[in-house]
């Protein structure tokens, strides 16, 4: 089955998302951005341009540059204010046949749908390059208060770029979907959307019909059309200008190279300024006078910033009450604001909303790409994926078993998606070591006697053999219903052994949550636990390898090296039980320094060098 | 997964020949309805784990180039002031380390670009204004740079 495409189509910026995996995922466009103007042109050899390319080339040809053409899409032409609207725009605009309105684009009239389709069909082919495969159904989101002229527009939009348009839905609607709201019983959520030229306010009821998920209805919706953060923008532009002629008295802002510096240093500024209390604009060269060149460096606060903004928010604020006032709900009655537009990342604009709702609002989900989620997810339900064929769960603590010097080496980790296998090959601590055991623990310490036993069982069987060299390959198998089955082989005599434990899944939440939390709190204590145990099995290891290399060269190495390995043996013997891991450390590595040499006397006398045993076998944790 | 009980045809002594054929029919229309079900859901899977796995694999190339060009772009502005210092004063100083600068860049694999005379191409040129009539560019504003054929800044070009 094909994807479905979900597109917010906005009046600034255009994005696209569709569901992987049960996610919603945003697609970059060609140019590898996630975001595209909603811009479209036709270019001077008639060529038609969409997105960052028509707008780059939009001054060198106005008339034939179309942006911000929702703001007229469903309209006739004789509403005031679309002849507020088109008279603010530099392209040419007309009455239709039908009393709508149409634009001019190169030699052609065209019908906003038509401009629509444009920007729609670039975001359908750079859909279709990133996944490979075509593109033909979409879900697209208009503003709650479109109209039925204005909604079906946006679907023959659709239609002319060659998609079928599944669904129009709101982009309130669909913001709560990317949070998931849909699942939650009788919430109340406003969703705050300050983009970067319009301002909408919706106010949203969670409606439950029997054990389905809940539809999600609009109970009042307000805006203001012509409000977004360019005019936040342009405050922050007259600011900086006006502070640079009282210095100089030259007003930066006729000029035009001067201007593009400007616009993006005071969105830079202002980008910023969401984090830092204060910015620097930095402008060198900016323009020149008399007296030769002029740089513009210029400190701003968060607080002239917010005093800049302060107008803006007030009027937004002024639209959620009213919008409030015209829904069947009381502020306190809200459940949730979600907010949306990447201007509500000011910490003034969100404080203020908190003001008014009594409650900090949500923006886990990021705010410029949540509408275009939700038409995915919206897309998904429609499209069979979302329901849930298979409810895909995750183990809540990792696996594992007891390993040398009581560490719990970790086989599942925790948040692994079941059903899921994981196998390790593990070895043997002793010679001649017949059996081992394997002591199941689960949790997230480090050490085995700090997390919850599972069950032990006892492999036994495994053939006479040099520490390190038998190989026992543990297998922890955990099936869809979290039922663990742990498998041991021994791979020389195919002999195993196995468990099967129903209640590894059985712990509460608050027991998971104890669990964690004490792994969190023993983090440091365990970590130096761990370098304890691990300095104490090197210096084990290399106590036996030294042993070993003296036996097997008897007779080949020189006496008074034998003397020093065997006091340096002694001093590693002395320390292993030392609580101070740099002290076991430092004798290790003495005994490992002493022990190489029996490696170049015994080349010299022409005998390859003996092998350690089991150094094949790689991730070897040898169990007790 | 969990299987109830009503799931197994258990041999109830009182049917027998239509009847228990009917049900059996019934269980099977339905147990061939949810494999369907089931193996879609599976194959759906799989495959958006192996697209997964791919987009990984050129993921990891396109983040290496991505970072350097994040990087690239954070430095450019001082570059740029560098440039906009040469066009008031060209000191011999000024130009050797823009060069240092520039052979950096070239080591990477950066390009600057934008030149006076070139046909304006909205792919790789923001126009700022346009004075003639003609489609050539007569100022550069601000160089454009592009890591091979990448273009990370659009130069800022006027007609």
């Amino acid at each position: 089955m094909a994807k479905i495409l979900g597109i917010d189509l906005g009046t600034t910026n255009s994005a696209m998302a569709i569901m992987r995996g049960g996610e919603p995922q945003i697609l970059e466009n060609a140019e590898g951005a996630r975001t595209m103007p909603s811009v479209a042109a036709v270019g001077k050899s008639g060529e038609r341009l969409v997105g960052l390319i028509a707008r780059r080339q939009a001054v060198t040809n106005p008339k034939n540059t179309i942006y911000q053409i929702k703001r007229f899409i469903g309209h006739t032409f004789d509403e005031p204010g679309v002849q507020k609207d088109a008279a603010a725009v530099p392209f040419e605009t007309r009455k239709g046949a039908t009393g709508g309105i149409e634009v001019k684009m190169g030699e052609q009239w065209m019908r906003p749908e038509e401009v629509s389709a444009m920007i729609l069909g670039k975001l359908k082919a750079d859909a279709e390059k990133r996944l490979g495969e075509t593109i033909t159904e979409a879900v697209i989101t208009v503003p709650a208060y479109f109209n039925d002229a204005q909604r079906a527009a946006t679907r023959d939009a659709g239609k002319i770029a060659g998609l079928e348009v599944k669904r129009i839905i709101n982009e309130p609607t669909a913001a709560a979907l990317a949070y998931g709201f849909n699942k939650k019983k009788d919430e109340k959520v406003v969703v705050f959307d300050f983009g970067g030229g319009t301002f909408d306010i919706s106010v949203l009821e969670v409606v439950m019909a029997g054990e389905q998920e809940g539809s999600i209805e609009v109970r009042s919706t307000d805006g203001d059309a012509h409000l977004g953060g360019k005019d936040i923008d342009q405050k922050i532009i007259d600011w900086i200008a006006s502070e640079f002629q009282k210095e100089s008295g030259i007003d930066v802002r006729k000029d035009p190279l001067a201007r593009q510096r400007l616009d993006e240093a005071a969105e830079k500024a202002k980008i910023e300024l969401s984090t830092a209390s204060e910015t620097e604009i930095n402008i060198p060269f900016i323009t020149s006078d008399a007296s030769g060149p002029r740089h513009l460096l210029i400190k701003m606060s968060r607080a002239k910033l917010e005093e800049l903004a302060a107008e803006f928010i007030e009027r937004a604020i002024a639209i959620t009450k009213r919008a409030m006032e015209a829904s069947p709900f009381k502020v306190g009655d809200i459940n949730e604001v979600i907010l949306v537009g990447g201007q509500t990342r000011m910490p003034a604009m969100q404080a203020a909303v908190e003001q008014f709702f009594g409650k900090k609002p949500n923006m886990s989900v990021n705010p410029d790409e949540v509408v275009a989620m939700g038409a995915a997810i919206q897309g998904g339900i429609l499209g069979g994926e979302v329901r849930d064929v298979l409810l895909l769960d995750v183990i809540p603590l990792s696996l594992g078993i007891e390993t040398m010097g009581g560490v719990a080496t970790k086989l599942i980790e925790r948040n692994t998606t079941i059903p899921t296998s994981r196998s390790q090959i593990f070895s043997t601590a002793a010679d001649n070591q017949t059996s081992v055991e394997i002591h199941i623990t689960q949790g997230e310490r480090a050490m085995a006697a700090d997390n919850k036993s599972l069950g032990k069982f006892v492999l036994d069987g495994i053939p006479p053999a040099p520490r390190g060299l038998p190989q026992v390959e543990v297998t922890f198998d955990v099936d869809a219903n979290g039922i663990l089955t742990v498998k041991a082989k021994d791979k020389a005599t195919n002999k195993e052994q196995s468990i099967r434990i129903e209640g590894s899944s059985g712990l509460s939440e608050a027991d998971i949550e104890r669990m964690r939390k004490d792994a969190d709190a023993n983090a440091a204590a365990d970590k130096q636990k761990m370098e304890l145990v691990e300095a104490r099995n090197l210096a084990e290891q290399a106590v036996y390898a030294a042993r070993k290399s003296l036996t097997d060269n008897k007779g080949k190495i020189p006496a008074e090296l034998e003397t020093e390995i065997n006091t340096k043996i002694t001093a590693v013997e002395g320390k292993k039980t030392s609580e101070n891991v740099a002290e076991i450390k430092a004798a290790t590595e003495d005994l490992s320094k002493e022990l190489s040499k029996v490696y170049e006397a015994v080349q010299k006398n022409q005998t390859p060098p003996p092998q350690e045993p089991g150094s094949q076998s790689a991730p070897s944790d040898n169990p007790e | 997964m969990e299987t109830s009980d009503d799931e197994f045809v258990s041999e109830e002594e009182a049917e027998e020949g239509p009847a228990l054929i009917k049900r059996l029919r019934e269980r099977l229309k339905k147990a061939v309805g949810e494999k369907q079900e089931y193996l879609e859901g599976w194959q759906r899977a799989r495959a958006d784990f192996a697209n997964y796995k791919k987009e990984e694999a050129t993921m990891h190339t396109d983040r290496e180039a991505r970072i350097k060009a994040q990087v690239i772009e954070d430095l450019l502005p001082a570059l740029d002031a560098l440039e906009l210092s040469l066009k008031h004063e060209d000191t011999p100083a000024l130009r050797m380390i823009e060069k240092q600068f520039l052979d950096a860049l070239k080591r990477m694999g950066v390009e600057r670009f934008g030149a006076v005379g070139e046909e304006f191409d909205p792919a790789i040129h923001e126009a700022l204004a346009k004075n003639g009539e003609d489609h050539t560019i007569t100022e550069i504003a601000r160089s454009g740079y592009k890591i091979d054929e990448t273009i990370i800044r659009a130069a800022q070009v006027i007609l």
